[in-house]
């Protein structure tokens, strides 16, 4: 930095404050609670993010924040008896295609007192993203079906995944 | 993506436009790799389950994974680029044989040159067949355009090796 010119260090911390901007828009996702969901990742190459969105009754998404899937088991809490999306993001970077990411996107209203164990794998340039209900008496565990509501499905309509 | 990454996409797309060869059918995908044309290329196999089960998870799986429109952005003379290209998966469903085959257009960014059918270029057949009550030959065809994944995770679900997705990206 010392060897650049006035103009040039400031083209410089013009970009790097641009940066900066760009990537302030993502943050933290700040838990609810409880924490009724644990998240199990294993991600062998490049990376993973959750990020968290809340739905309203016109199936709007307000950006809550992002969830790093980096390796150890998490909890976080997804607010109860709300409809929120979950979109995971899976990022790799290759000598043919470059940077690039794919998105898989669920939506879950979770259920109050029930317990959610999401299981996210990125592994050989397949990824996998599911997450199964435990009932809050011990009993049933299923998995979450991957479905649309009702509000969201016209205007899913035109927008695939 | 780079640039040189994106001219190199473009130019084998245009290269198999411009052969005649890019499939606009099931039947002249499956002809291209019988014939040996360049870039094109088969896997056969076989997986001990009944056809009704692999019938149904190429449904569930190609209707969870190949379903979705890919967005690709680059960067290209200072100015950002986006380019769109959405995917068409399609099952046809019978007692002694399932079809599943899969689709591409870009519908955003650029134009592709060549009389296109209206869901784009079929880029993956897969036929299978009962071999008995449960075995099931799998025959997989592929025109190499760049999602290869697509590709492998046809094996990957019939064999119930790996369940996920395949990143289309890559």
């Amino acid at each position: 930095m010392s060897n650049l010119t006035p103009k040039c260090r400031a083209a410089v911390l013009i970009l790097v404050a641009g940066m900066a901007s760009a990537c302030s828009s993502m943050h933290d996702y700040t838990n609810s609670k409880p924490e009724n969901m644990s998240i199990t990742p294993d991600v062998r190459k490049g990376s993973a993010l959750m990020h968290v969105y809340d739905v309203d009754n016109k199936c709007d998404l307000h950006y809550q924040g992002t969830v790093e899937l980096s390796g150890a088991k998490l909890k976080v809490g997804i607010p109860v008896s709300k409809l929120s999306y979950l979109e995971f993001i899976f990022s790799d970077t290759s000598i043919f295609t470059g940077s690039h990411s794919t998105s898989y996107g669920m939506y879950l209203t979770p259920r109050s007192g029930n317990q959610y164990d999401a299981t996210v794998n990125y592994i050989d340039g397949m990824y996998y993203a599911k997450i199964h209900e435990q009932d809050s008496r011990g009993g049933t565990r299923h998995e979450v079906q991957r479905t649309v509501p009702k509000p969201c499905l016209k205007v899913n309509a035109g927008d695939k995944q | 993506m780079t640039r040189t990454n994106f001219i190199s996409f473009a130019f084998v797309a245009v290269l198999l436009a411009g052969c005649g060869s890019m499939p606009k059918t099931a039947e002249l995908l499956i002809q291209n790799v019988k014939d040996g044309k360049m870039m094109s290329e088969k896997d056969v196999f076989e997986v001990k389950r009944p056809l009704s089960q692999v019938t149904e998870v190429f449904k569930k799986k190609a209707d969870e994974c190949f379903h979705q429109d890919l967005i690709r952005t680059w960067r290209e003379g200072g100015l950002d680029r986006r380019q769109v290209v959405a995917f068409k998966p399609k099952m046809i469903v019978g007692k002694q044989h399932t079809r599943l085959t899969l689709q591409s257009k870009i519908t955003e960014g650029s134009t592709e040159l060549g009389d296109i059918p209206p869901d784009g270029w079929y880029f993956l057949v897969v036929d299978a067949y009962p071999l008995d009550k449960n075995t099931t030959r799998v025959e997989s065809y592929f025109q190499q355009t760049g999602y290869r994944g697509a590709f492998t995770a046809v094996k990957l679900w019939a064999s119930g090796k790996n369940m996920g997705c395949p990143d289309l990206t890559q």
